[in-house]
């Protein structure tokens, strides 16, 4: 257990032991049968960065994003930090309640429920009334819901969804749906935000609008985001920092500039040259 | 908190592009004053705003709520202030108008909406399948019965008791939850169903349950000696008192927190969890609620009856359970009001024609329902409350199609 650098694969970066990261791993592998999904990866990630995991398929970034949020158990031996705190036994929901929050590849929505009831019940999780002020409602219960919903509707209305508010999530075109899992996870008021390819499938237009909402929330609330893309001019553009992995492993990690400079990433990466 | 928090719109605006409209759609129309609907206070009076106006202006619509509590109100509408209104004398009144066989039936409905609503709690809200309603109301009811028939408490703190058991049961039986759904857990509960069956079957076990076949005490009080309930009307009071309540609690759960997490479960458990609900204890927490209520209804339902036996708590009960749910609509408790009343009417009608014109054709009744049920099912998955809603929504935007 040092603090130097892990792998002696990696480049120069800006690298934060994981135990003063805002959220960071330490020795993580993943390993599926005979397959491993995530090979030795360390990370650390400092409060307000903005940074993008990248590489090709199969190189295990939604894996290591699952070990990071708790929904798998890194093998023997790896540990997860979150906000300075190991959270390695912690289970996803506590995690997510600490502060973590995530969206999905597949979108995984209340897909029968309209975009109020998607938000508000996330928002439920964080400010819930005990059951029997629930049962009572008026008083205590009512209060609570009534200061929920003036906080959902506050996100609902900064993302500008107030035109879904009562549609069911199903009937929703993609890029509006990719915007109502965010809202959701921001009704968790998190600390760390991690995006499973929030972008794909998104059209120009749709993208630009992410990106908007989450360079503001990252700027103005110093939200911390880990954001796993494959639109590469989108992440040189938005992102400090990368981190590339190939085979379960990091190969690079550092600037936009250097990264992309870097003759392996660009090889194993974008195929190019 | 949120980055560009708008501050000049403290007040819920539920009807944002609703209010947008009239100023769109008819610019023309619309004076300086009435044509900023967005941005000032939009919630405020509108309706009244809007007509004294002038003539041919658009009809006021949307949701024009000034707190976000009124929003979460019962009774939001004048026409639900109305029908509410005409509502309350009705179950007053129904013992004066109703002979002694409709009256039964009617008290019979309130016990089942009782069960039924405690089946939607676990199967509507958190979609846990439970195949134990049998079960569940018998051991409700051998409970409450023990516990009038033996301390003397009374009528109320049996129900409790019985209730609170049915709870712990329904918990145990949840916990293989924390592995297995769906079908799986199905599977345990009507394991359930039927070791309860042989349970109260066997009077080797009387020390427990206090013998199979028991005759319910005549005349008990609510609590302790006061209050005694003896006659069918004041059963239908009493039933009809408890109904009302459950209903409320109910209708409370469903627009609080609690049932929203019910039901992130039932959409979702994956993502759930990672928005930071512990799956396995909501469940529990389900189990729990509706276990209580059907081991009410059970209790209920022996008082109703007079008499208890395992014959009355069969999985035959259970179906007829679900049948009521699903024609409903799950997911609303309007919806199970609306299924338990029309199946048990509906039944009866059945019974007596059974009864007229061929006795012996037992079997027409379980089959008509069972028909029913796949007709609900192919036409309107979500019942017949949605699938009157969606006739008043195409009603409402009559001659459009949307």
């Amino acid at each position: 257990m040092s603090t130097k650098e892990p792998q002696t694969r990696l480049r120069a970066g800006p690298y934060v032991p994981p135990e003063e990261a805002m959220l960071g791993c330490r020795n993580v592998t993943k390993t599926f049968g005979a397959i491993t999904a995530c090979d030795d990866v360390s990370i650390g990630i400092d409060e307000g960065e903005w940074v993008s995991i990248v590489g090709p398929n199969g190189a295990g970034k939604t894996t290591l994003l699952n070990v990071l949020n708790g929904f798998y158990d890194p093998d023997t031996g790896g540990e997860i930090f979150f906000d300075g705190e190991d959270v390695t036994t912690d289970p996803a929901h506590r995690r997510a309640r600490k502060g973590l929050g995530r969206t999905f590849q597949g979108l995984e929505l209340f897909e029968e429920e309209d975009v109020l009831e998607n938000v508000m019940t996330v928002q439920a999780v964080k400010e819930r009334p005990s059951l029997l002020s629930a049962l009572v409602f008026y008083g205590a219960g009512r209060g609570i819901e009534a200061e929920n919903m003036r906080r959902v509707e506050e996100i609902i209305d900064y993302l500008e969804l107030w035109e879904y508010r009562h549609s069911t999530v199903s009937s929703l075109p993609l890029g509006i749906q990719r915007r109502v899992d965010l809202a959701r996870t921001l009704a968790l008021d998190p600390d760390v935000l991690l995006l499973d390819e929030a972008m794909s499938g998104l059209t120009f237009d749709e993208k630009y609008d992410m990106v908007r909402f989450l360079a503001d929330l990252n700027e103005a609330e110093d939200l911390t985001l880990v954001m796993i893309e494959h639109d590469l001019e989108v992440v040189t553009d938005v992102s400090g920092r990368m981190i590339v992995l190939n085979k379960g492993g990091v190969i690079a990690r550092g600037t936009p500039e250097d990264v992309t400079a870097d003759p392996e990433v660009q090889n194993i990466y974008t195929g190019v040259d | 908190m949120l980055p560009n928090e708008r501050s000049d719109r403290d007040e819920p605006t539920d009807a944002e592009p609703a209010d947008a409209e009239p100023a769109d759609a008819e610019p023309t129309d619309a004076e300086p004053a009435d044509a900023e609907p967005a941005d000032a206070e939009p919630t405020d009076a509108e309706p009244a705003d809007a007509e004294p106006a002038g003539g041919g202006r658009l009809m006021p619509c949307g949701e024009y709520f000034t707190s976000y509590a009124d929003r979460m109100g019962l009774v939001r509408w004048r026409i639900e202030k109305v029908a509410l209104v005409l509502a309350i004398p009705i179950p007053l009144l129904l013992p004066l108008l109703l002979g002694g066989g409709a009256l039964s039936m009617v008290t019979r409905i309130f016990i089942f909406i009782i069960a039924v609503l405690g089946l939607h709690v676990i199967l509507g809200y958190a979609g846990e399948i439970v195949l134990a309603q049998g079960a569940f109301m018998a051991i409700g009811a051998y409970a409450s019965t023990r516990i009038v028939a033996e301390t003397g408490a009374g009528l109320i703190p049996g129900m409790l008791v019985g209730g609170l058991l049915t709870a712990a049961v329904a918990v145990l039986f949840g916990l293989p939850s924390w592995r297995v759904k769906g079908f799986y857990i199905a599977i345990s509960t009507l394991a359930l169903q039927f070791i309860a069956l042989w349970f109260f079957e066997n009077n080797e076990l009387a020390f427990i349950h206090g013998g199979s076949q028991q005759n319910i005490p005549r005349d008990v009080g609510l609590v302790g000696e006061y209050v005694t309930i003896s006659s069918a009307t004041e059963q239908y009071f009493f039933v009809f008192a408890v109904m009302a309540l459950f209903v409320l609690l109910t209708l409370n759960l469903s627009r609080t927190g609690i049932a929203r997490i019910f039901r992130g479960i039932h959409e979702n458990d994956l993502s759930s969890a990672v928005l930071g609900i512990d799956v396995f204890r909501n469940k529990l927490l389900a189990y729990a609620i509706g276990g209580f209520m059907i081991g009410v209804a059970g209790s209920l339902y022996s008082l109703y009856i007079g008499f208890i036996s395992p014959d009355y708590f069969t999985i035959e009960l259970t179906l007829e359970h679900y049948v009521m749910l699903l024609l409903g609509g799950m997911g609303r408790v309007w919806g199970v009001v609306l299924g338990v009343s029309l199946v048990t009417i509906v039944q009866d009608e059945i019974r007596e024609l059974l009864l007229t014109y061929a006795a012996d054709a037992t079997a027409l009744e379980p089959l008509f329902f069972g028909v029913l049920i796949i007709v609900v099912l192919a036409v309107e998955p979500k019942g017949l409350l949605a699938g009157l809603g969606q006739i008043k929504d195409y009603l409402r935007k009559w001659p459009y199609a949307y």
